[in-house]
């Protein structure tokens, strides 16, 4: 009896409908380019999101390389390590991010400004404040229109 | 808990898989702690246990609130290397720590390069600035990055750079510039 119901859920479960499937949209890949350095800067040393466990992964030429014969510390960032970063922080609420996106869900909602602001429990704590160049520089990014002026104020050396 | 009323060994077996796992939890302790002290390996030969042991390695595995227990906890540890590529000391490096109140606390290497902050006489607030000085150099060398949370240096400095590492923390960047001279730890075998 048990056996049949768990194979009844499996099967009701893998049935997946291509129709219904909704495809997060990331924030533009050319804008992230100015947000790039700022979260390299601030969230990606090798000791917090530079660490290949976690589950927002920044590369970066200060931090974690996406390629194995690139060191920390050498080379720019590359391309596809901006994109790797990007790819990530997008997919860590993609159907709220595409929601903010598209307008329907304020940035302030989502768990990377949260916890970027220190409101939500972060063990880096704040490193931006709601209006500041670098809070604009994100929430308007992933609004879908980054302030590059303010994200290139805070893109550091 | 709700379980479905004709699968009623369900529960049962979920109760003792569910006592089987705290048991296990508590008997094993921190299992990733385990493997990442075990993976240390042991003590070089001559060397006593104190501060001039495992130069290079990320001390907080062990001297922390988690670690082993022996020794003295420590917030910020390190060693100091002369060249990227060589295991001669830096000794007498000067190492002054930013902590993100502004407090500055000063340590200086020992004869194996090694330097440390106890966690009784320090707890600084994250994140860090570090810069280091030496008699022989004659530029500061701060680093190019903040610490975020990592009081161990070489969990992020290992030895060997790589895409994941910074490589050893080290003063002089000329392969060709004379070695030091390797300092003596009087107090070892």
């Amino acid at each position: 009896m048990c056996g049949s119901l768990a194979l009844a859920l499996t099967s009701a479960c893998s049935a997946v409908d291509p129709e219904a499937v909704t495809i997060a949209r990331c924030p533009d890949a050319t804008e992230f380019e100015h947000v790039s350095p700022f979260v390299e800067a601030s969230c990606g040393t090798l000791d917090c999101h530079g660490d290949p466990p976690r589950p927002m992964r920044v590369y970066g030429k200060a931090g974690l390389r996406l390629d194995a014969s690139d060191i920390s510390g050498g080379d720019a960032t590359t391309p596809a390590e901006r994109d790797a970063t990007m790819r990530s922080l997008c997919a860590l609420e993609p159907e709220r991010s595409a929601d903010t996106l598209a307008g329907r869900l304020a940035p302030e909602a989502l768990l990377i400004v949260g916890k970027g602001r220190g409101e939500v429990e972060h063990k880096g704590g704040a490193l931006m404040h709601a209006g500041d160049d670098a809070d604009r520089c994100m929430t308007s990014w992933l609004s879908g229109a980054a302030d590059l002026a303010a994200c290139d104020r805070v893109a550091g050396p | 808990m709700k379980t479905h009323p004709s699968c009623p060994e369900a529960s049962v077996h979920l109760r003792a898989w569910m006592a089987a796992l705290v048991l296990a939890a508590v008997a094993c302790g921190d299992p990733m702690l385990d493997d990442r002290i075990n993976r240390l390996g042991g003590e070089q030969p001559g060397v006593r246990r104190g501060p001039n042991h495992r130069p290079g390695q990320p001390c907080l595995v062990c001297h922390s609130s988690a670690g082993d227990g022996e020794g003295p906890e420590m917030s910020v540890a390190g060693t100091i290397y002369q060249k990227p590529d060589r295991d001669i000391p830096a000794q007498g490096a000067r190492v002054d720590i930013t902590d993100a109140s502004g407090e500055i606390w000063t340590v200086w290497s020992n004869c194996a390069g090694n330097f440390y902050v106890t966690a009784e006489r320090w707890q600084p607030l994250f994140p860090l600035h570090v810069q280091v000085t030496h008699p022989w150099v004659t530029e500061v060398l701060p680093m190019e990055s903040k610490i975020g949370r990592e009081g161990a240096c070489a969990s992020c400095h290992a030895l060997q750079a790589g895409p994941s590492s910074a490589g050893r923390v080290y003063l002089v960047d000329d392969p060709a510039a004379p070695d030091w001279p390797w300092p003596i730890c009087e107090d070892d075998d």
